[in-house]
């Protein structure tokens, strides 16, 4: 691998794709990056695509902007490149495209991490059958690969965690305005890799779209984001998963009964929403009486928060584990972060771990008259 | 003041079973409608707590005590509810918001059905029952159930229930017919995630690549 000493080092070896995925990471559009380091958004164009190469002093000012070390755009290490038509998401009209791609190129340094970790670590092996030749039912598939989990009868305990035993990477949205970007999942890479959002979540609502991802996971091999029929197929799929109908039927009550909802709500980890749809759809409400139920709980304000839900959002575990048993042979967090050209502390995001250790804030004095900014930074 | 008549009145079932049964019922109504309240109050005009605890504590009651050996039945003389357990009837109700209130000085709302049950009790036709149990509890949206009774009362010309036994209920007492889901655990671990979590299976390679820490 490249270990570039300098910014001209690094301009002779300049990635273009590198130069994109820093960006789109830093949510900048052309525009914006080519204000910030004084040049022309044509300029930043060109660069990208490999029309031209940056110069030392413009490869310092990217990094300096897009907080990344200058060695981040050298070439030499694996990358994967992500369209938004290799995911699954569920609207293409909620979020902004520059959001969508800004998601995607936390998977990209998702799957980065994992190739690094890989080195150090056997993850579980990927278990994940293809059930799209042999089932169209969703509620079918997804009684089939429960059997061939060997998942004992009963509720899911915990989704995420389950995804993981399985060989699947779970990842939350790492920056905090994610809110128009729902979860999303991708199977471009080779090993799938789930995206979870907290903006919206619930923990119930969590475990929900944990389960609906894995059906596109499972189901639909050709990837049409924002389908109308697939997503329909992912939430049959999701429901049977979670609330299988043979087990839940006969618990489910024939009358609107808030309170039994909520045990069931608690037996089960779906929101009450979720199962009074269960219950239109197995039938032990009519089509008015969940309408009326539907209109009952948003009363209440349940369709946004839930009694009963307050228990922390499942959260992915496999590969901060996987980072500290390869901690047992001396690796760091610093090794991975050179190894990515990475700053630690998005190394330290990317693995879900919480940096605990306090901010050093450092201020301009107050005679720069250039500017009157804080500026934080992290180790 | 007879003290308690409670373990005669059940005598031919696990007294200490049906207690146990009241105050899980108590408990985890008491806790839902506490939930109900705070989600709900905030949101919708004219939501309250005492609403909360009529529908959560009943439900909770029949739900829990019919799985004691021999079951319950709901009845609902006059659109009330109270819970058949064939040697007595239940009625459970507030009479205060913390522990300091005194059950023994509780004046309760009037009401035709609550007349006939704790007046004309075995003579109107329609509440013939053998016994009946009062479930006195005093509950507040911040702490929940704080504490619970059961005895046998009739209401004076005063509104006032005249006592004619009383016992104190141990809000530790968990032997009921099902196992608890609610108790200090419950924000930590809700019931589905309480069955083991998979496993992780990770091991390390076999070698460390050149350069990167191994």
């Amino acid at each position: 691998m490249v270990r570039p000493v300098d910014a001209a080092t690094v301009a002779a070896v300049f990635d273009p794709a590198r130069l994109t995925l820093a960006r789109e990471s830093a949510a900048y559009s052309k525009r914006d990056l080519a204000e910030a380091i004084g040049r022309t958004p044509s300029a930043v164009t060109q660069y990208e695509a490999g029309l031209s190469r940056p110069s030392g002093p413009v490869i310092d000012a990217c990094a300096a902007v897009l907080s990344v070390p200058i060695g981040f755009f050298a070439t030499g290490r694996p990358r994967l490149q992500l369209d938004i038509g290799d995911a699954h998401f569920r609207s293409l009209r909620s979020a902004r495209a520059a959001e969508r791609r800004r998601a995607l190129t936390m998977v990209e340094l998702v799957w980065e991490l994992t190739g690094q970790l890989t080195h150090h670590v056997r993850l579980p092996p990927l278990d994940l059958p293809d059930l799209t030749s042999s089932l169209t039912e969703p509620a079918a598939a997804a009684r089939t690969l429960r059997a061939a989990w060997n998942m004992a009868p009963g509720p899911v305990p915990h989704m995420v965690r389950l995804l993981e035993s399985r060989g699947l990477i779970v990842a939350f949205l790492d920056f905090s305005d994610s809110g128009r970007v729902d979860a999303f999942s991708t199977a471009a890479g080779g090993r799938p890799i789930i995206v979870l959002t907290t903006e919206k979540g619930t923990m119930l609502r969590t475990r929900f779209t944990a389960a609906h991802e894995l059906a596109h996971l499972v189901l639909h091999t050709e990837v049409i984001p924002g389908d109308v029929a697939h997503e329909r197929q992912a939430d049959a799929f999701a429901a049977e998963f979670l609330m299988p109908a043979a087990e839940i039927a006969s618990e489910l009550p024939t009358r609107i009964d808030l309170p039994a909802l909520l045990r069931l709500q608690q037996r089960w980890g779906t929101s009450v929403s979720a199962l009074l749809y269960r219950c239109r759809e197995l039938g032990t409400l009519t089509e008015a009486s969940y309408k009326r139920a539907m209109m009952k709980i948003s009363r209440l304000g349940w369709r946004t928060r839930e009694p009963g839900e307050e228990f922390p959002i499942e959260r992915p575990a496999l590969l901060a584990r996987a980072f500290e048993l390869a901690s047992t042979r001396g690796v760091t967090i610093p090794t991975f972060a050179e190894a990515l050209q990475l700053p630690p502390a998005r190394v330290r995001a990317l693995f879900g771990m919480t940096d605990t250790r306090p901010l050093l804030r450092l201020v301009k004095n107050s005679s720069d008259t250039r500017t009157d900014h804080q500026h934080q930074t992290t180790f | 003041m007879e003290r308690s008549r409670f373990d005669s009145i059940f005598r031919e079932v696990d007294a200490g079973q049906v207690r146990g049964a009241v105050v899980q019922a108590l408990r985890s109504g008491v806790e839902a409608a506490g939930q109900s309240f705070a989600f709900g109050a905030p949101r919708t005009d004219g939501h309250t707590y005492g609403n909360d605890l009529w529908r959560f504590v009943w439900y909770d009651m029949a739900d829990v005590l019919k799985k004691l050996p021999g079951g319950a039945a709901v009845r609902r003389p006059r659109g009330s509810f109270l819970v058949d357990l064939r040697a007595a009837v239940l009625y459970p109700f507030r009479y205060g918001a913390d522990r300091a209130a005194d059950v023994t000085n509780y004046r309760m709302v009037e009401s035709q059905f609550r007349r006939e049950l704790l007046v004309d009790a075995n003579t109107a036709e329609h509440l013939f029952w053998p016994e009946v149990v009062l479930v006195p509890y005093a509950a507040n949206p911040g702490a929940g159930l704080v504490r619970a009774y059961v005895g046998g009362a009739r209401i004076d010309e005063d509104d006032r229930l005249d006592w004619q036994w009383l016992e104190e209920l141990d809000l530790g007492d968990l032997r009921g017919p099902v196992r608890r889901t609610d108790g200090d655990d419950l924000p930590v671990v809700p019931p589905f995630a309480r069955r083991p979590e998979p496993e992780l299976e990770l091991t390390l390679t076999d070698d460390a690549p050149e350069g990167l820490g191994g």
